[in-house]
This record gives C-alpha cells, sequence and structure tokens, in this order.
C-alpha cells in the first residue's frame, strides 16, 4: 500500500499494518489493491513515519472495537509504547491528531493516556501553561466553581 | 503551538474519570470556562463514593425545590443560603444507588451539629431522592427502599423513564398496607420502562412477587434479575418456567434466599434446559434436596450456555452429588461451580472428584462444608494428578486429615484454613 503524507512523501507499506487503521482499511475495501497512493493531506512526513513504526510494532496485536469500554488504566503503558511517546508535545498532540483522523483506536488511547499522565498532579496553572490556555474566569466566577466542587478533592 | 480538539479531550478527561483522579480532574475544571463546562458533567455523573463529603450534601441541598424543603421543615433545621450554584449539577446524576441510605446523611448532619435521629435522616434522605429524581436528566440506575415511598418520590419518579437499571429493596419490616401500595406505585413505574437491563427486587413480598413476575414479559431487554429473598415457591417458579421458554435476552438470574424446594426446582429447571441465553444461574439457599440436584443435573446435561452456576446450602446429599457427577462429567461449558454446605459426604465427593478426571472446563469449585472424609480427600487428591484445568478448590471443614497436593502450578486449594498451591 502506498501512502502520501502532506508534503507528498511517498511511503510504501504492508497492508496489514494499514489495516491498524480504520479509514484506510474501509478505503482499501471500497477500492480493492491499486497501485495509486492515498495521499494523507492532514498527516506530515515525520508524524506519518511514527505512526506506521507504531502500527507495524503492533501490527499482529488483536483489533479493539470501538464499543469496548473496558475501563483503561493510564498506568498499563508497556515499556515500549512509553518509549514510543517520549516526544516533545507538539509531536504528541500531532499524533493524537493523527490518529483520530486516521482512525487508530490503540494509538489514540496510548497518546490521549500519555497527556492524561501530564495532567496528574498539575496545579489549574500549570494545566493552563502546559497547553496553552488562558484563564476566562472572573475571580468570582472561579471561586464559585471551586466551592460547588470542592467535594472532589481528596482529603 | 497546536491545540487539540475538543473531542480528543474529552477523551482524556474520561480516562481521568475512569481512572478515579477526581482531584486532577477537579483542577482541570478549574482552567477555563470551556474546560469547566465539559468537566462538570464529567465529574456529577457517579459522585457516589464522595457522599461522606458534608460540602457535597450541602451543594445538594441549595438545588432542592419548595416542595422538597417542605419535607424538612418540622425538623427546623438550618439549609445553606449560599446563592443558587452556577450549573445545574443535580441534572448529570447517572446514578442514586444505595449510598444515600447509609451513614452519608447522618454524617452530614453531624458535621452541622443537628440532632440525629431516624426520622431527620430519612426526611433528608427524601428530600434529596426526591430532588434528583426531578431534575437528572441522564438517571440510569435507581435503588430504592421502602423507607422512602412516598408520593412525591413517585410523582417524581414516574418521569424518570430512561432507567434501565432498577433495584427495590424492601427489607425493612414495614406496615403491610404502606408496602403493598409502594409495590403497586412501583410496578406501575416499571410499565413505563420498557427498556429495563437490570431488575432486583427483595422481600416484597408473595403477592408483589407474583403481580412482578407476571409483568417479566413486557421488558424484552431485560438481562439481569435478581429476585432474592421473596418466598418464590412452586406458584412462581411455573411463571418463571414460561418465562425463561421464551425468553432470549437474560444472562443472569439470581434466585438465592427462596423456598423452591424440589418441586420448585424441577419445574424451573425445565425452563433452563430450553433456555439459551443464561450465563449466570444463583440457586443458593433453596432446599433442592436431592430431587431437586437431579433436576438441575438435567440442566448441566442438556443446557450449553451456562457458565456460573452456585447450588450452595441446598441439602443435595450424596445422591444429589453423585447425578451432579455425572453431568458435570459430560458437560463442556460450565466454569464455576459451587456446591457449599451440601451434605455430599465421600460418596458425593468420590463422584466429583471422579468428574474432574473427563471435564476440561470447570476453573472454580467450591465444595466445603460437605463432610467428603479422608476417602473422598484422597479420590480429590487422585484426580488432581490429572486434571490441569481447575485453577481454584475450596475444600475446607470437610474431615480430610491430610493435606491435598497437586502438581498443577496454577490451582490454588484452600483447605482448613492453609493456603497451598
Amino acid at each position: 500500500v502506498k501512502l502520501t503524507s502532506s508534503e507528498g512523501t511517498e511511503f510504501i507499506i504492508d497492508r496489514k499494518v494499514a489495516e491498524k487503521s480504520v479509514l484506510l482499511k474501509n478505503m482499501l475495501e471500497d477500492v480493492g489493491e491499486s497501485d495509486m497512493a492515498i495521499p494523507l493531506p492532514n498527516v506530515t512526513g515525520p508524524i506519518l513515519n511514527k505512526v506506521i513504526d507504531y502500527c507495524t510494532h503492533h501490527r499482529d496485536d488483536p483489533f479493539v472495537s470501538q464499543e469496548d469500554d473496558s475501563k483503561k488504566v493510564s498506568d498499563d503503558i508497556d515499556d515500549w509504547d512509553a518509549e514510543f511517546c517520549k516526544v516533545d508535545q507538539g509531536t504528541l498532540f500531532e499524533l493524537i491528531l493523527s490518529a483520530n483522523y486516521l482512525d487508530i483506536k490503540p494509538l489514540l488511547d496510548l497518546t490521549c493516556k500519555t497527556v492524561a499522565n501530564m495532567i496528574k498532579g498539575k496545579t489549574p496553572d500549570e494545566i493552563r501553561k502546559t497547553f496553552n490556555i488562558t484563564n476566562d474566569f472572573t475571580p468570582e466566577e472561579e471561586e464559585h466553581v471551586r466551592k460547588e466542587n470542592e467535594w472532589c478533592e481528596e482529603r | 503551538m497546536i491545540t487539540l480538539p475538543l473531542e480528543c479531550f474529552l477523551m482524556i478527561f474520561f480516562i481521568l474519570y475512569d481512572n478515579f483522579l477526581y482531584n486532577d480532574l477537579f483542577s482541570c475544571a478549574l482552567v477555563n470556562r470551556l474546560w469547566c463546562r465539559i468537566i462538570v458533567p464529567i465529574l456529577w455523573r457517579d459522585p457516589s463514593f464522595h457522599f461522606v463529603d458534608p460540602r457535597l450534601i450541602r451543594t445538594f441541598l441549595l438545588t432542592l425545590n419548595v416542595e422538597e424543603q417542605t419535607l424538612l421543615i418540622p425538623f427546623n433545621i438550618s439549609l445553606p443560603s449560599r446563592p443558587k450554584p452556577l450549573f445545574d449539577y443535580t441534572s448529570y446524576i447517572t446514578s442514586i444507588d444505595s449510598w444515600l441510605y447509609y451513614e452519608e446523611v447522618s454524617n452530614w448532619l453531624n458535621h452541622e451539629r443537628h440532632h440525629r435521629g431516624f426520622e431527620l435522616e430519612n426526611a433528608v434522605r427524601c428530600s434529596l431522592i426526591a430532588m434528583i429524581l426531578r431534575t437528572s436528566k441522564y438517571l440510569k440506575h435507581i435503588y430504592i427502599n421502602e423507607l422512602i415511598c412516598n408520593q412525591l418520590i413517585f410523582e417524581n419518579l414516574y418521569e424518570q423513564t430512561n432507567v434501565t437499571s432498577v433495584n427495590f429493596d424492601f427489607k425493612n419490616n414495614i406496615d403491610d398496607d404502606i408496602k403493598s401500595k409502594s409495590i403497586d406505585q412501583l410496578i406501575k413505574f416499571l410499565n413505563r420502562i420498557p427498556n429495563l437491563t437490570s431488575l432486583e427486587f427483595s422481600k416484597i413480598g408473595p403477592k408483589g412477587t407474583k403481580t412482578l413476575l407476571k409483568a417479566l414479559y413486557e421488558y424484552t431487554v431485560l438481562n439481569s434479575l435478581c429476585l432474592y429473598d421473596n418466598s418464590i415457591g412452586i406458584e412462581e417458579a411455573k411463571i418463571l418456567e414460561k418465562f425463561l421458554y421464551k425468553n432470549t435476552t437474560l444472562t443472569l438470574l439470581n434466585l438465592s434466599y427462596n423456598n423452591l424446594g424440589s418441586e420448585g426446582g424441577k419445574i424451573l429447571a425445565r425452563g433452563i434446559c430450553k433456555n439459551t441465553s443464561l450465563i449466570s444461574l444463583n440457586l443458593c439457599m433453596n432446599n433442592l434436596g436431592s430431587e431437586g440436584g437431579k433436576a438441575l443435573a438435567d440442566i448441566i446435561c442438556k443446557n450449553t450456555t451456562l457458565v456460573f452456576l452456585d447450588l450452595s446450602s441446598n441439602n443435595l446429599g450424596s445422591e444429589g452429588g453423585k447425578v451432579l457427577a455425572d453431568a458435570i462429567y459430560k458437560n463442556t461449558t460450565l466454569v464455576s461451580l459451587n456446591l457449599y454446605n451440601n451434605k455430599l459426604g465421600t460418596e458425593g465427593g468420590k463422584a466429583l472428584a471422579n468428574a474432574l478426571y473427563k471435564n476440561t472446563s470447570l476453573k472454580d469449585l467450591n465444595l466445603d462444608y460437605n463432610d467428603i472424609g479422608p476417602e473422598g480427600g484422597k479420590a480429590f487428591a487422585d484426580a488432581l494428578c490429572k486434571n490441569i484445568t481447575l485453577t481454584s478448590l475450596d475444600i475446607e471443614a470437610n474431615n480430610i486429615n491430610f493435606k491435598i497436593c497437586s502438581n498443577n502450578q496454577r490451582l490454588v486449594i484452600r483447605q482448613e484454613n492453609k493456603t497451598e498451591t
């Protein structure tokens, strides 16, 4: 299967690896075998490379269905996956976007878990800095939200 | 710098939620208005673990309407006077579980230095539950006991037609008249929710049980039915037989602590033999006797879907044990069998040990309190040299005067308070 990234770089991968992506799997089923490259204008070359790495490593994993709502434990990341996610934040976010676009559920789970782990233990202000978010609460509102939800805090 | 779309953040928040990281979700809710709007509904889905926190009850009390507050007037307690909450928090609640019925309310009263007392606690409970029933837009599970059955509760309950799981628990003694009226109201409510998947009720008495059983046909997606302690006997077993015969959605049936006896057991068994969906069956404490045991053995022979079977405390005796053993010898689907306290004796024990030579599906077997004796114990020790599927064997209190060992590394044997592998 041939894929082209947003810059036009061509990638040739096994069909089995490509089928980790539900988007590509459906496309391949619709058009059948073809020499035509599938353009992926939303994914850059370096990111596509990472995604292919992931899909190749996990090529033999059983398929996880969308409905499978088993509890996600944010600590159950294996060594290879943890190493895979040791990238800068920009890359991590791009991986999430690509996994979402290509519909690769296990990769999306993994990257989202990694972000969830980044949030763990941070104060609201640290979270804002991490994700570059501005605080648009008025002080009164913030106080209200805090008061009405402070039961969430472990004591 | 790229930002993620909301759907991705939503996934991340649900990961935090699934891991009970309320602290971190709370921090996220304080990040900005948008995040707050996304997270508040997640935080309030099921705050049950936090009900010991008086601050949560206080936010609840701010949401009471005049009618609900009226329930509290006779007790002259001061309600919090903060302005109306920013969000309709209680609209996001998905479950009214048994939590509100225990310590939590009294904990709040204590905290506010109110005099505690049954009447007051119950009034607070009623007003809170009535409020949640009135305001929740996503309610799926409801637990109700007889103490809160009043007109206001029923009126609000009738509006909750998206509920899928209901638990009625009538374990306390109340006036028969009130009880029967409450049950009528609850059945009226059940008739409004055809999408019920899980129904649990206990101690509602023979009349209520019959009425409910007759209505079972209406629930075409029911998959879990727990009817413990309802004096279910022969008459009720007949209704259940017909129901099981036709039903194709039920996977769990719990009839423990009823009164089936051997006749009721036989009738029920006929229904289950034909059934193709049931996975888990609990008939603990039904005095099935050896005759009932034979009927159950028939189930094990003919039914091919059952995975979990609990027949504990049924006085099956060595005869019952032998026929069950024959059935297990042939069965290939049953994974867990509980025969706790059944007077199986040496003969019953030996027969079951024999069945383990052939059986390759059973993983979990409980034989505690069966007086199997040393001879029966020897039969198990021999059988376990061959059997490689069993992973858990409970064989305490059986007068076996030696330690049963097995070469199977994965097998855990619990015998006379000692655990060996």
